[in-house]
């Protein structure tokens, strides 16, 4: 009897182990995690259009284990309340520009520095040698990313003509929230940054609140700008991208096959929006010259004047923290290396 | 950056083809008594019948007629804004083919631009414009050719839906929202002007208000257009549901909306089809919700 009871003892055990260890295996294998992700595009956008197949994909591939789930158009509040969200697990995931980063990771925004690049082709050659520095440092953060989409350069959009630095001095020009980088470039070159939310930019304009915002020809079409501006100034102020980033505590819940699932879809998709971007962005551009906006291009050389005094306000603005001099030098001897040498694309 | 590419997906195809047909009715009395009746007859008969699909299998073939009439009348603005509309709703509402669906709507938007540029000789340049000096436009054009204003206008919106990739067709999108405002306040009391109302509040929100929609202004014009029909205009419900409630996740508003057109007999005069689609779309609205919200 009593070895009865001993053994049944032991095989209550077991069952229990087993059925622990089977729940557990269970919420890592079978269970369907469910990634919501906040982001500020509209349902309607193709941008969202490649998301909602792509997370269709996923569910499929990974058969129904995983699935991503979207809160468009903003619905889930600005970058900062969404990294809110994030951190206590209301969110698992949004998508950012560098600038939201700013304090938590301030690298991310060195493609932004003002002036930093001429064209597509330097920002190809640095891309190619940084991109992976910069998405490991997110790791480290506690994100998964899937490679950056590029969204092309801003060009200055204005209602009088700009062909000159002094033609920027006394004019109100637009700065999205946020951005200090571009806050301290300006002031340092005595411009005047008027920060605003994005919402406040059309009424700015009509109102003179603004004069000039500086913006990839994609956003002023998307965002319908092109209605309150005369001029386009044919000058790559500053490189604009985005990227999607996933908290990695979600992530390492997911099996390694659906890992590699999730990681084949989400990195197809940016890169193939990355890809697309150079040409879209100048796509639009003719766009905006085809219904009368006026093409203004810089005289002689106000491009260079323009980087070279700003070259001591950017390595000031790395000592003091906004990046790091050691990857602002490194981005710089690329360029260089580049401008030396284009045929080494 | 980079995450507001395109818009698309944003005409309300079925409101589309009752103001189309309706046009069609009203303007055929400058055409032969022949192609007059004919055309009342069948636009009676396609927006009072139930079965979507026998207009769909049933339509190419006008497509086809008022083709032969357009090249018979090459300057008859009347046949082209005939032709126009007719394009302009076949493709919106029954056609998912991308390329078929680009096709049909250029065809459209050509018939239309050259109604108009007939009739309103500074229209022939609208295309290249600023947005300034195509309202200045606007204020000089005489009402007497509203129709074809709307029509313009409608058949540029499947345009630019059928061409959501192309930058240039994306520009447009506030000139002809400017045209249908311009339409709707010189033109309050017309007839089907519900659908107007319906169009604009889906151009008023199609950017979220994070990036500057009007969402306000949409509402005023969603409820226009349901006041404005009576209560008969289902496709207003569907579509303040879907471009007003679901952007704003409001679960309540939606369920609402789409219970009344479940509710609802699709059967009122010259709404029937567009009622039977409404309340297609509604279902699975309905249906797909709980994933939504």
């Amino acid at each position: 009897m009593n070895i009865f009871k001993h053994i049944h003892k032991k095989k209550i055990h077991l069952i229990m182990t087993t059925t622990i260890l089977f729940l557990i295996s269970s919420e890592y294998t079978f269970a369907q995690i469910q990634i919501k992700i906040a982001t500020l595009a509209p349902q309607n956008s193709e941008w969202a259009e490649k998301f909602q197949k792509g997370s269709i994909e996923i569910q499929e591939r990974t058969e129904n284990r995983v699935k991503l789930k979207f809160y468009w158009g903003g619905a889930q509040g600005n970058a900062k309340k969404i990294l809110q969200k994030i951190k206590i697990r209301q969110l698992h995931g949004g998508t950012f520009s560098p600038t939201d980063f700013q304090e938590v990771y301030p690298d991310l925004n060195i493609y932004g520095l003002p002036f930093l690049f001429k064209d597509f082709d330097e920002v190809d050659y640095v891309r190619d040698r940084v991109d992976d520095q910069l998405e490991q440092g997110f790791k480290n953060l506690g994100f998964n990313t899937y490679g950056f989409a590029g969204g092309g350069f801003a060009y200055i959009l204005s209602n009088e003509p700009i062909r000159e630095y002094e033609d920027l001095k006394n004019k109100k020009i637009w700065l999205p929230q946020g951005d200090l980088i571009s806050y301290e470039a300006m002031r340092s070159l005595n411009l005047l940054p008027v920060p605003l939310p994005m919402t406040d930019v059309l009424t700015g304009l009509q109102t003179g609140l603004i004069d000039i915002v500086a913006i990839p020809p994609v956003v002023a079409l998307a965002l319908q700008w092109h209605t309150k501006i005369s001029y386009i100034t044919r000058v790559p102020v500053l490189y604009a991208m985005g990227f999607l980033a996933i908290d990695s505590k979600i992530i390492n819940r997911i099996n390694t096959h659906d890992q590699k699932v999730l990681n084949e879809v989400i990195n197809r998709i940016y890169s193939e929006v990355d890809s697309d971007s150079q040409q879209d962005s100048e796509n639009a551009y003719e766009a905006l010259s085809k219904i009368g906006i006026q093409e203004i291009h810089f005289d002689g050389d106000e491009y260079q004047k323009l980087t070279d005094l700003l070259e001591e306000p950017t390595k000031k603005m790395a000592n003091d923290g906004f990046y790091s001099l050691e990857l602002f030098n490194e981005i710089k001897m690329y360029i260089d290396d580049f401008r030396k040498s284009p045929e080494i694309l | 950056m980079g995450m507001i590419k395109k818009t698309n997906k944003f005409i309300a195809k079925s409101a589309l083809l009752i103001v189309n047909l309706n046009f069609i009715i009203s303007c055929t009395p400058i055409v032969s008594n022949i192609t007059d009746n004919l055309a009342r007859n069948l636009s009676d008969a396609v927006l009072n019948q139930e079965d979507p699909k026998i207009v769909r299998d049933g339509a190419p073939a006008y497509l086809l007629l008022l083709d032969s009439l357009v090249a018979g009348n090459p300057e008859n603005p009347v046949i082209l804004s005939s032709a126009s509309d007719l394009y302009a709703s076949y493709s919106a509402i029954f056609v998912n083919d991308a390329n078929r669906s680009k096709i049909l709507s250029e065809r459209a938007l050509k018939y239309s631009k050259k109604a108009l540029c007939i009739s309103y000789e500074d229209s022939c340049n609208w295309d290249d414009y600023s947005f300034d000096d195509f309202n200045l436009s606007l204020d000089d054009f005489n009402m007497k050719y509203s129709d074809l204003l709307l029509t313009y206008s409608t058949s540029y919106l499947v345009y630019i839906r059928s061409h959501s990739n192309d930058w240039n067709a994306i520009a447009r999108l506030p000139y002809i929202e400017s045209a249908l405002e311009y339409y709707v306040e010189k033109n309050p009391e017309t007839e089907n002007i519900d659908s107007v109302y319906t169009y604009l509040g889906i151009l008023s929100t199609l950017l979220p208000p994070a990036l500057g929609g009007d969402y306000e202004k949409g509402k005023r014009y969603f409820e226009n257009a349901i006041e404005f029909s009576g209560d008969q205009n289902l496709n207003a419900k569907v579509e303040y549901a879907l471009s007003y409630a679901r952007p704003l996740y409001d679960r309540e508003l939606h369920d609402k909306l789409l219970q009344e057109v479940i509710s609802s007999n699709p059967v009122k005069k010259n709404y029937t089809l567009l009622n039977v689609i409404a309340k297609e779309q509604a279902s699975s609205m309905l249906e797909d919700a709980d994933e939504y919200f």
